[in-house]
């Protein structure tokens, strides 16, 4: 009986500490998350919009599309599922980017491409590994594969401060190129001379 | 004066043929692109020409073949197949007028070589030999000497009368290019006369002496003053002021992308972009072998893979003095269309030591036949082109402005740098041309008409030609 009671006990302490937890993180959120920067044109605000009951915390990060002439990207607000490091942001940023282009957009990269893994390095580095359908699924072209690799490579860096260049591996192997063109053999810093500036 | 210079006609061209020289006016010259009456170039080439009522275009009829135009249409149908050009087909009264370089339609056609060279107003046609000469005048300790480059070689004689020699070629017509600011003690005047060149002697020159008489492709006269001693300035060097290094290039590699597994882009009816490249690459190098007997390297010349370190290692190790590498885009937008020509941006390895090349801290000693050290520029192999990216540059620039030529409208950003891959390596002036889009219907078309695959490399002959007699000043340092 007595037992019982102090295990009560500490489950209640246990709720309570968790309740304060997340007070806590709402209240004051992470540097990293704090640092966020206008770019291009597309002002990424980082407020973690509190949703109905039961929604997970999100972000609006900049994403990035193909522009409307097809010779450029164009950045799209997007909201994003928040994650507490800026790696597991970053997996959230690039899966978002992976995922079907917003209504009236056109995205970069194939179809059915997934995120296998992404790690970053001290050095400010990120490493993206891609499923092998963005090499199968593309149409070819250097300026497409350009858009393709450019996407990824700004959505990370654009929204992630921290994270200055990105490198593509494909099926968790460094690659050549994609389809033949853009070296991927090191890390990409952002690109924004790709991206257009929406009227 | 803006208004005087407007109103000025663009100076004709002149047709060259082996039956003889012909004056082709020109109309109207805007936006870069002169336009020429097409009655007069059916009365050249003898081809019929009728409007046609019920269409209200005008019709060619060569040979079998027709070729149908209409008012306001930059795209004309020859022989069945679509044929981008430069600019509309215009109507003025009753003059229908076309962009020059319609004869490139007619080249097919007729089955025989049209060949516009805009920048000396020429069209050579058929068999005519009109080599391009190049002078450049130089001081030496005993006078002065006159170079006289000629590609492709040609056999000629020289001759003196008085002041007044004359070298005269085996040819139809010369496409001289003008030498200036020479001093007129040394030479009065030089012209082109069909065959011949007339190079009168200033009044310093007392004898003339012709050395290399073996080479076809160059000329020496030495041009003999009364007292060299004493002429003799410090300044040795005066030629025409747009080149700065004449008779340079003699190897040049062709990159036809993808082959084998890797197919490329494609298009709707199943052209794949290794079989285009390999057109135009194939093309390209028999114009280059045959009319100007440079060395051309192709780093594939059947449908097989070539690993992308491979094609540039291939240009270096035969000390290529170009890389050209040849490509159709692909997008999933069918109606991106044009051409574009890339370069490296060296930027992006500015971390992997890019910056760094080509400066002090990559030289290396190592000793030499005889004793002694001898400095020499180390070049990480990976990084080859960075050293060389400002030519690059400039090699992408001028064919951007010229690519128009080939009927093709270019991209809204028609030259950019990026990290290319396959040019990162090469050890000589490169560049990628993306020559259409395969995912385009017209494009596509286009891409796989011989016409357009013809012109394509005759805009690349043209280039390489000009770059023969050296590369223009941009006021940059020398490769």
């Amino acid at each position: 009986m007595t037992l019982t009671r102090r295990l009560w006990g500490y489950l209640g302490l246990a709720v309570a500490g968790a309740a304060l937890g997340v007070w806590l993180v709402t209240l004051w959120r992470p540097g990293w998350l704090m640092d966020r920067r206008t770019r291009d044109g597309a002002a990424a605000t980082a407020t973690a919009a509190d949703g109905a009951p039961g929604d997970a915390r999100r972000i609006s990060a900049s994403l990035f599309y193909v522009a409307p002439g097809g010779d450029g990207l164009i950045a799209v607000d997007q909201d994003v599922l928040y994650a507490a490091s800026p790696a597991d942001q970053a997996r959230r940023i690039v899966e978002r980017q992976l995922a079907a282009a917003p209504q009236g957009h056109a995205s970069a990269i194939p179809p059915g491409v997934t995120l296998r893994a992404l790690f970053l390095t001290s050095r400010g580095e990120a490493y993206v590994d891609l499923s092998r359908d963005v090499v199968t699924g593309h149409p070819g072209g250097s300026l497409h594969e350009l858009l393709t690799v450019y996407a990824i490579v700004n959505a990370v860096t654009v929204n992630l401060p921290g994270v200055t260049a990105v490198q593509i591996l494909v099926d968790g192997h460094e690659v050549d190129t994609l389809v033949g063109h853009l070296d991927l053999r090191h890390p990409l810093r952002r690109g924004t001379r790709w991206v257009q500036r929406t009227p | 004066m803006l208004a005087s210079a407007s109103a000025q006609a663009p100076s004709p061209y002149r047709v060259i043929g082996s039956d003889g020289t012909r004056t082709l006016p020109v109309v109207r010259g805007s936006g870069g692109t002169d336009f020429v009456a097409l009655d007069t170039l059916a009365r050249f080439f003898n081809i019929a020409m009728r409007e046609d009522a019920r269409t209200g275009g005008v019709v060619l009829a060569v040979g079998a073949q027709r070729v149908a135009l209409t008012e306001g249409q930059a795209t004309v149908s020859a022989g069945g197949r679509l044929v981008s050009l430069s600019a509309p087909v215009t109507k003025d009264g009753a003059a229908w007028i076309v962009p020059i370089d319609f004869l490139r339609v007619l080249d097919h056609l007729l089955d025989r070589r049209i060949d516009i060279r805009r920048g000396s107003r020429l069209v050579v046609v058929g068999t005519a030999v009109v080599p391009r000469v190049v002078l450049q005048f130089e001081r030496t300790a005993s006078g002065g000497r006159l170079v006289i480059t000629v590609e492709p070689g040609a056999t000629s004689r020289v001759t003196r009368d008085g002041n007044l020699v004359t070298v005269r070629f085996q040819a139809d017509a010369l496409d001289l290019t003008p030498l200036v600011q020479v001093p007129a003690e040394w030479l009065a005047t030089v012209r082109a006369d069909g065959p011949a060149l007339y190079v009168e002697l200033g009044s310093t020159v007392t004898n003339v002496r012709q050395a290399d008489a073996q080479d076809l492709g160059h000329i020496t006269l030495d041009l003999l003053g009364a007292s060299p001693v004493a002429q003799v300035r410090p300044d040795p060097v005066v030629s025409a002021p747009s080149i700065d290094r004449p008779g340079t290039m003699r190897t040049v590699v062709i990159d036809p992308g993808h082959g084998g597994a890797d197919a490329g882009s494609r298009s709707a009816s199943g052209l794949e972009e290794k079989q285009v490249t390999l057109a135009v690459a194939q093309r390209l190098k028999g114009m280059l072998e045959s009319r100007f007997g440079l060395r051309v390297i192709l780093t594939r010349d059947s449908d097989t893979d070539v690993a992308i370190d491979r094609r540039a290692e291939l240009a270096n190790n035969n000390k290529a003095d170009l890389f050209i590498s040849l490509h159709a885009n692909g997008s999933p937008i069918p109606a991106m269309r044009g051409w574009q020509v890339q370069s490296l941006d060296p930027a992006e390895y500015a971390s992997s030591g890019g910056t760094q090349l080509g400066g002090t801290d990559s030289d290396a000693s190592v000793p030499v036949v005889g004793g002694g050290m001898r400095v020499i520029g180390a070049v990480p192999w990976l990084l080859a082109q960075i050293p060389q990216a400002d030519r690059s540059s400039q090699l992408g620039g001028m064919l951007a402005a010229r690519l128009g030529d080939a009927g093709l409208p270019p991209q809204a950003v028609p030259f950019y740098q990026a990290p290319l891959r396959v040019l990162v390596g090469a050890n000589m002036p490169a560049i990628l041309v993306e020559m259409g889009f395969l995912t385009n219907p017209l494009d596509a078309e286009l891409l796989a008409s011989s016409v357009f695959q013809g012109a394509v490399a005759e805009v690349l002959v043209s280039i390489i030609s000009e770059l023969r007699g050296g590369w223009p000043a941009t006021g940059g340092g020398d490769r």
